[in-house]
């Protein structure tokens, strides 16, 4: 050991409390060795990241900040019998719970709760996974660094930092607990390094410390009667040559995921609905016919998601309205809804 | 609405009119009772008399073109006289319209910038059928009060062709119950690198404007 921990000199007990110090000091370098080494990929910590939401059981509350409001939340997660189980809690405001098993996901609200005004105004499901989060393609749009440790929810973490190589879509700082790779803290970053979405867990449990009863909806007596059940059936996407539209203007990296029709339930309206990602970023848009009562143009934000409405005009010149939706620089989002416009026959589709 | 007069409105909107067409668009103004009422239905001239920016969310005035503003603020002072017969006749509803408009002639920046905002207002409701009591006002009390959602009016220009996409500042309850039921359709879709269940937090916390 080393000597100048045990000073030539020093008394036999002084000696000997400081080779235990010594000791102790040595075994304790040993466990809280650097979590990383130089071979390390991040893309394989994303991978594992991914693998570890749907495989591990947890239980914790997290924080939830879209730069206006700050909500707390609690999650469980585990598969049962191959299942995937999973249960949202809001604690703070509307009381709210999404409960998911397997592929359907229904969400329980209070009557009155405001979520309900909405069901009628577009198809609130099906649950599809139209984004699936594709890390190979990943490192075509952004670069992924390591940049240290930290400490999150009382467990050690290693921060992964995902940039964007263009000014057409935000980055990530990503803390992931280095024991099991779980996400534990992320920020969504806009143009100027700004956090614009913070999602942090306070405290969690983990494996055998998670209780399957805890899955279980919370009902409060039956003041959560109402049930918004997500349909789950993934529709048929339509073939690329049926798609009625095409993007004139994409960002690089992104490419279509999914076409679909729709048909709300209640209003008449059918709406398309194309999807794009980058294998991070995502972004839709819905194509309708222009409302009798006309439609406003505007851009609203929440956090980094950004919706914003445009018009086109058909082969006969009837008019359409256009939304798109993503977590894009509004810049961005507008460029490209102002590129939509029907195919014409017989072209390739966006 | 001349289709000439709607490419002026449409100058001006875009911050490019010169203070001819400007010019123009206030003889009009002067001429016209009901676009006068439109006027004072917006209240906007009341706002930019007062010297005040429109900061509400949604509101035309907060997208006048900096030129204008600059302009208003570099203005020299005017005579106490001229600036209350300019606020009498742009507030006094139906008031008789005075032998000489009080518009017509005036090259101050404040006119100026009344008339921008004029402008936009002859703009808007010349796309749509007569003004009727039941249509929706501009719901900039939703949107003031929204915690979660930032509404911001995007630039468009008047178009000729019966267009019915409306300017910002004729924002509805609908226009933004239909953009958060698509961000929320979007939120769902997302894949995840987070537990299938988070996606699904923009759903959880969704909070009514």
């Amino acid at each position: 050991m080393n000597e100048r921990l045990v000073p030539a000199g020093a008394r036999p007990a002084q000696q000997r409390f400081n080779a235990v110090v010594a000791a102790c000091l040595t075994i304790g370098m040993v466990f809280c060795a650097p979590a990383l080494r130089a071979e390390d990929d991040p893309r394989q910590w994303l991978d594992d990241m991914a693998r570890a939401f749907s495989e591990l059981s947890y239980d914790g509350v997290f924080s939830y900040y879209n730069g206006r409001e700050l909500a707390s939340l609690r999650v469980i997660h585990m598969v049962i019998d191959g299942e995937q189980r999973e249960r949202l809690v809001h604690l703070n405001g509307a009381p709210r719970e999404i409960v998911r098993r397997g592929e359907e996901v229904s969400c329980l609200v209070e009557p009155g709760d405001a979520l309900l005004e909405l069901e009628g105004s577009i198809p609130i499901g099906p649950f599809a996974r139209a984004f699936v989060r594709r890390y190979d393609r990943i490192s075509e749009s952004y670069g992924l660094s390591f940049f240290g440790e930290d400490r999150v929810a009382g467990r050690q973490t290693v921060r992964l930092a995902v940039t964007p190589r263009d000014d057409d879509r935000y980055g990530y700082r990503l803390w992931l607990d280095e024991q099991t790779r779980l996400l534990l803290r992320s920020e969504l970053i806009d143009g100027d390094g700004q956090p614009m979405e913070i999602f942090q867990f306070n405290q969690i449990r983990l494996g055998d410390e998670v209780d399957a009863a805890s899955l279980e909806p919370d009902d409060k007596g039956g003041s959560l009667a109402t049930h918004l059940t997500l349909a789950t059936k993934q529709p048929e996407p339509l073939p690329r040559d049926q798609v009625a539209w095409q993007l004139g203007w994409l960002p690089e990296g992104f490419r279509m995921a999914a076409a679909e029709i729709r048909r709300t339930s209640g209003a008449l309206n059918a709406v398309d609905t194309l999807m794009y990602s980058d294998g991070l970023a995502a972004f839709s848009v819905y194509i309708e016919d222009m409302p009798e009562t006309g439609a406003a143009s505007m851009v609203s934000r929440n956090g980094a998601t950004v919706a914003v409405t445009h018009m086109i005009h058909g082969h006969r010149q009837e008019p359409y309205l256009v939304t798109l939706v993503g977590e894009l620089p509004t810049a961005t989002a507008e460029r490209i809804v102002r590129s939509v416009s029907p195919r014409l026959d017989g072209g390739d589709g966006g | 609405m001349t289709e000439m007069l709607r490419q002026s409105l449409s100058a001006v909107v875009d911050d490019e009119a010169d203070a001819f067409e400007l010019r123009r668009v206030l003889d009009e103004v002067g001429r016209d009772p009901e676009l006068r009422d439109l006027w004072e239905r917006y209240h906007l001239i009341g706002a930019v008399l007062r010297g005040e920016r429109p900061t509400i969310p949604g509101t035309y005035g907060s997208m006048l073109g900096d030129r204008v503003w600059r302009a208003v603020a570099d203005a020299p002072a005017e005579s106490a006289g001229a600036d209350a017969d300019l606020a009498d006749a742009a507030l006094a509803p139906a008031a008789v319209p005075p032998p000489r408009s009080p518009w017509i002639g005036r090259t101050t920046a404040l006119a100026v910038a009344a008339s921008v905002a004029f402008a936009v207002v002859i703009g808007v409701d010349a796309l749509r059928s007569p003004p009727s009591g039941s249509e929706p006002m501009v719901a900039v009390e939703a949107v003031e009060s929204s915690s979660q959602t930032a509404v911001v009016p995007a630039p468009v220009s008047v178009e000729s062709a019966a267009p019915r996409l409306r300017l910002a500042s004729e924002i509805s309850a609908s226009d933004v119950r239909r953009a958060h039921a698509y961000m929320l359709h979007h939120a769902q879709h997302q894949g995840l690198s987070q537990p299938g269940v988070m996606s699904l937090v923009k759903m959880a916390t969704y909070e009514k404007p």
